[in-house]
């Protein structure tokens, strides 16, 4: 069994695989960075390491090189990548290999194989997983662009082919739009991939999006743990995930399974895996990608299957077999879960940066939060918006919702604006509740993104007037800043 | 009955207007029913107002003169207090403003200016990028609200720019 980990993440995936790590007695490393000195995951491992100065201009969770070598001047065992930043960096994990340190995931070939979009499309093809129409290779420029586009017909969508969660990816749905789109999403795919290439895929309109959760040893054994449905996404960015979804039967969640368990087959993969398919009205499933790492949502598989998937991470890098097998997975219950991001919902989702003054957390057996902040804890635009995550678990769909409006009702955060508003009217929309949303329910179901309860107007320009009255300003909100009238205004009053 | 004095919340958002009469600082009246409500201060640091049975959360984000923007239970609420008076003259000067046909694109984030796509002078149409902003590692299009001809514009690549900041001015067709 593995000894010790170096956690080259922050916030809170980085606190959730030290949870893990330290019940199962291992020691636990973290990486201070100047940008967030105090933040809360350094209070969550057990020994904290320095990020040595640099010239800064590579972020510290991507400076593979000084990352190694923390690692090695430390005598650390093993790095867990968690998600984002380097988690699907095939040379990342081909250096810690040559360094002689385990990598928590894949091996190199295997996360090169399915980050690189157009090689995963060739390798899903081969164990004849469905797909959708489209280059079978990355396109050079916008003449070839647009001959696909005509073949397969529009819409299309461009994707970058080292993309994934989301990013580098433009739908276009008239040929005048194809320049500008392609401009976009090259110099996307270059700035947040360092890889400009391409490639063109016919655009599903309106699919619900399915993922499959699929965990493989070095032994050959490879099991599914159900599907997680993430079709409530605004901007390809998922806001809400439950499992399982309300769109598969067991056939086809059988039919889905035997196709991600194919594919994790036939790359030999290794570790924990999800892949992403688009689900059509018909129940026609397309593959979409492989993603290579444990996933935002992992904690609704964990709720109904009971199993802790970052420990299954360890077990299977100390190259231990799987603890279950595929009979003996079972799906209990119903989980959603909520992702608390730091944003004003009401100005289309922009972020929303500062303090957070206070907190309020629901609390129950049902209910758990992975957060990676507290209360002091600064919102900042270095890093993604993500404050916590909230996830209930309830016997039915019904009783998940139920129980998630009353654990959102609860969730209070001060000092800076979140998506529980958000939330709840997702959990009270008619659309939701019966299941037959897809990716565009946030643009064609929601008539408000917030939800708002009786009398919230009223109460507002009550609480107005009553402080216009009375000439005092507790104004908390970092967000703004002291204006000169109402400074002097104080004065005056001194 | 109260004969004090009138204020009125007008609402940024629906011009909505709620009307308050009050004989002190501590009686307010509204539809001329005297209000019971308590702001409570709870020790965690959370102020909730007290209504009818019913404890909110709030919050008061900004006050800028006399428009405050208001959290309650997370949802954002602008309201300006008015006079009577002072209401009148608001709506009408907001009459005005609508006919002279000057649109100010603003930043809806905070964020950094990647491209430009437009140049003063420039014809553009409803729906056309104008330019791109990079917020959160997302690169958003900005889109002309109106058809219009490009007046002024205020940035230029590469600046950092503030949520609200005016980029682009189009006069209006």
């Amino acid at each position: 069994m593995i000894k010790s980990i170096l956690i080259v993440n922050r916030g809170e995936i980085a606190c959730r695989i030290a949870r893990t790590a330290r019940r199962m007695g291992i020691v636990t490393f973290g990486i201070r960075t100047r940008k967030e000195p105090n933040a809360v995951y350094l209070s969550a491992v057990d020994k904290i390491l320095d990020f040595p100065d640099t010239d800064g201009k590579v972020a510290e969770f991507l400076d593979i090189e000084n990352l190694i070598a923390l690692a090695k001047n430390n005598k650390i065992e093993a790095v867990h990548p968690g998600y984002g930043y380097l988690a699907e960096n095939a040379h990342f994990a081909k250096r810690c290999r040559e360094e002689g340190i385990k990598y928590i995931g894949p091996a190199p070939e295997v996360i090169q194989a399915m980050g690189d979009k157009i090689m995963a499309k060739k390798i899903a093809a081969k164990c004849k997983v469905p797909m959708l129409g489209g280059s079978l290779d990355s396109v050079k420029d916008v003449a070839e662009a647009a001959k696909l586009a005509q073949k397969v017909g529009f819409p299309v969508i461009i994707k970058a082919a080292a993309g994934g969660g989301g990013r580098g990816m433009r739908i276009v749905r008239t040929e005048a739009e194809l320049p500008v789109m392609f401009k976009l999403a090259t110099s996307e795919a270059q700035s947040a991939f360092g890889d400009p290439s391409v490639f063109i895929e016919k655009y599903l309109e309106n699919p619900k999006h399915i993922e499959f959760q699929v965990v493989a040893d070095s032994h050959g054994n490879v099991v599914h743990l159900g599907e997680r449905e993430c079709s409530v996404q605004r901007k390809h960015q998922k806001l809400l995930e439950e499992a399982p979804s309300p769109a598969l039967d067991e056939k086809l969640r059988a039919k889905m399974a035997k196709a991600a368990v194919a594919l994790a087959k036939e790359v030999q993969y290794e570790s924990l895996g999800t892949v992403e398919f688009l689900l059509d009205k018909f129940g026609n499933f397309f593959f979409m990608e492989m993603n290579t790492r444990i996933q935002v949502e992992h904690p609704v598989t964990e709720a109904i299957t009971g199993l802790d998937l970052v420990e299954l991470q360890i077990r299977i890098a100390s190259g231990e077999k799987l603890p279950v097998t595929q009979k003996e997975v079972s799906l209990n219950g119903w989980a959603i879960e909520c992702r608390i991001n730091a944003e004003d919902v009401q100005s289309g989702f922009a972020p929303s940066m500062g303090t957070i003054r206070r907190m309020r957390l629901p609390q129950g057996n049902n209910i758990r939060i992975d957060t990676g902040i507290m209360e002091g804890s600064e919102i900042t635009p270095y890093f993604d918006s993500m404050v916590a995550k909230l996830i209930v678990h309830g016997k039915t769909r019904k009783e998940a919702i139920e129980s998630t409006l009353q654990a959102l009702r609860q969730f209070h955060v001060k000092g800076i604006k979140t998506t529980i508003p958000f939330c709840k009217a997702v959990m009270l929309n008619k659309v939701y509740r019966n299941g037959s949303f897809d990716t565009s329910f946030i643009e064609t179901e929601m008539d408000s993104m917030v939800h708002r309860e009786e009398k919230e107007e009223f109460i507002a320009a009550l609480l107005a007037t009553y402080f216009y009255t009375h000439e005092t300003t507790p104004v908390v909100s970092s967000e703004s800043s002291i204006d000169p009238w109402v400074l002097k205004r104080r004065i005056k009053h001194l | 009955m109260s004969t004090g004095k009138k204020l009125i919340a007008h609402s940024a958002e629906n011009n909505a207007q709620h009307e308050f009469t009050f004989k002190n600082d501590y009686d307010f009246y509204y539809k001329n029913q005297k209000l019971k409500f308590d702001i409570i201060e709870e020790a965690d640091g959370f102020t909730l107002v007290s209504i009818q049975g019913v404890k909110y959360p709030v919050e008061i984000v900004s006050q800028k003169q006399n428009t405050y923007e208001i959290l309650v239970n997370g949802v954002s609420y602008t309201f300006s207090i008015e006079t009577p008076f002072s209401l009148k003259r608001k709506l009408m000067l907001a009459n005005n403003a609508d006919k002279s046909g000057k649109v100010k694109v603003k930043a809806p984030m905070p964020g950094k200016i990647l491209d430009i796509l437009v140049m003063t002078g420039q014809k553009v149409n409803k729906g056309d990028t104008l330019l791109i902003l990079e917020a959160m590692k997302m690169q958003n299009t900005i889109m002309a609200q109106n058809a219009g001809i490009v007046q002024s514009i205020s940035v230029k690549a590469n600046d950092i720019v503030a949520k609200d900041d005016v980029l682009v001015e189009i006069n209006q067709e």
